[in-house]
């Protein structure tokens, strides 16, 4: 089982925990430069963490579990009005992403208010093409727990939702609550809010780890780091995005930021050292972003092997 | 009246109201309005919906005038035109508009950065009556400013709004559903005690 860790340190000598990495047969997610320092995002064999710690050690580097790492998370506010952005909603988004997540955020149409707040079937559709849904809601009790539901009780995908109330109980079909991040005004840079923020990195990476056990009882034809590899070295035309990161992983499949009416044929055509094509282990669909495209791997017991 | 001498926040939620107190406060400070206010009675109940906000403004702040930033002079005998040199240059954009859209563009130059020349043949008259003319009405654009801070304080969803506002005080009353009258008379309740305490 690949394990998704986050490497912090010095530029000198990182290619060294990349070429480890590959020689483990784990994946590169991403590679973030900050001037001298340097973040990679891996995923290593359970079994040989110990070897890059050691080395990580040796380079004077911190190795941390990121649970977050190639996920792909939706952070949803109700709007995109004054009262929801940017302090809270962006700066949970941007909490999510520093633990290791790919965020993307939405602002609803119509998700205003008590009695007229509501989600378009449309943005119903994009919550599902992600891992999991963040929604920030406000400061009271009432509306989070008796009205706000209905925009997130028939989503596929797991919720958690925020607001200012410590509730007893999680609200009615959320997959769990996190208080202390409701309407706030300024930058979360409090000692409370920053808790309340690492509270709920937490629990995303407790049901994130929870699904990934659940896929791991009918596994994945393949990884999706491992279709993210072989695009890279397949399709040209993934050097050419411009977006920060082409491929967003998922935990059951990949977004890939190229067109869909385009490219879709092409990567359907990827064909792996085992011989299998990619329409043989996944479906390639259009996704709601643009015109990009989702790939969903097929488990094993619909393709019957794992390559 | 000191600067926000009076701050309720009022909620069946006490949570909420807490939480509510903050924002206020940070929307007011975004928008430079903590010494505007001088006693704010906030109620808010999600159950009704109601969202109810009554200010008393702190008054007294004059209309600036040209003659308040700009030192205006004839010029010498043989010049012809004002010249107006300029103290505070915090508003010399207002000041600009407003001489070319009462002199005309062509009638208005700036020799350096701190003089405004207008030309003319009546200078006497022109330097008196130019001296009175209002570049800037901080009470106006105070009640703008104070619209901003209700529209962002107030919950998104409350898209059902009276208010009546003088130059001294603010009644604001929002809800999702139809404003009741029960909720007006509450706030005009609410705006009589303010006063009076």
């Amino acid at each position: 089982m690949l394990e998704p860790i986050m490497y912090e340190g010095g530029v000198f000598k990182h290619n060294l925990v990349i070429e480890l990495i590959e020689d483990l047969g784990g994946y590169i997610l991403q590679t973030n430069f900050m001037q001298t320092e340097v973040m990679i995002q891996m995923l290593c064999p359970h079994s040989d963490i110990s070897m890059v710690e050691d080395l990580a050690k040796e380079l004077r580097a911190k190795i941390t579990r990121a649970p977050l790492t190639g996920t792909d998370i939706i952070v949803i506010a109700p709007t995109l009005a004054y009262q929801h952005l940017p302090h809270h909603a962006c700066d949970v988004a941007e909490y999510m992403r520093r633990h290791g997540a790919n965020t993307t955020l939405v602002g609803l149409a119509r998700g205003v208010g008590r009695r007229i707040a509501q989600i378009s079937a449309k943005e119903r559709a994009l919550s599902d093409e992600h891992d999991l849904a963040v929604f920030t809601f406000g400061n009271f009790e009432d509306c989070i727990m008796n009205k706000k539901y209905v925009l997130y009780k028939d989503l596929e995908v797991p919720s958690i939702v925020t607001g200012t109330p410590e509730l007893e109980e999680t609200p009615a079909y959320a997959k769990a609550y996190v208080g202390g991040l409701g309407r706030i005004a300024h930058r979360l840079k409090g000692e409370s809010e920053l808790c309340a923020l690492d509270k709920l990195a937490e629990v995303a990476g407790t049901i994130l780890d929870e699904i990934r056990l659940d896929i791991s009882k009918d596994p994945l034809t393949t990884h999706p780091a491992r279709i993210m590899k072989e695009i890279k070295e397949q399709i040209p035309e993934i050097g050419k995005c411009l977006s920060p990161a082409p491929i967003t992983l998922q935990l059951r499949g990949a977004r890939i930021k190229l067109p869909y009416s385009r490219c879709k044929e092409a990567i359907e055509n990827i064909t792996f050292e085992e011989g299998v094509k990619l329409s043989e282990i996944a479906t390639v669909l259009p996704s709601g972003v643009r015109d990009y495209m989702l790939i969903r791997i097929l488990p094993k017991s619909v393709t019957g092997f794992v390559i | 009246m000191k600067p926000l001498e009076i701050f309720r926040v009022e909620s069946p939620d006490k949570t909420g109201a807490e939480s509510y107190e903050l924002v206020t406060r940070d929307v007011l400070a975004d928008l430079e309005l903590t010494t505007i206010l001088g006693r704010l009675w906030m109620y808010i109940d999600p159950k009704e919906p109601v969202f109810i906000f009554c200010a008393l403004i702190r008054t007294g702040l004059p209309p600036i005038r040209i003659k308040d930033i700009a030192d205006i002079t004839t010029g010498t005998t043989s010049a012809e035109g004002v010249l107006i040199a300029i103290v505070n240059e915090g508003y010399v954009v207002p000041l600009l508009s407003t001489l070319v859209a009462e002199y005309g563009r062509e009638n208005i130059s700036q020799p350096d950065k701190k003089t405004i020349a207008i030309a003319t043949e009546e200078k006497i008259e022109v330097a008196e009556s130019v001296a009175e003319v209002i570049i800037a009405d901080p009470r106006r654009e105070i009640a703008s400013r104070l619209a901003d801070a209700l529209l962002r304080i107030t919950p998104e969803g409350f898209r059902v709004r009276h208010h009546t506002s003088t130059e001294s005080e603010m009644l604001f009353v929002a809800s999702e559903d139809s404003i009741k009258a029960e909720w007006i008379e509450r706030a005009k309740n609410m705006m009589k005690e303010l006063k009076e305490d």
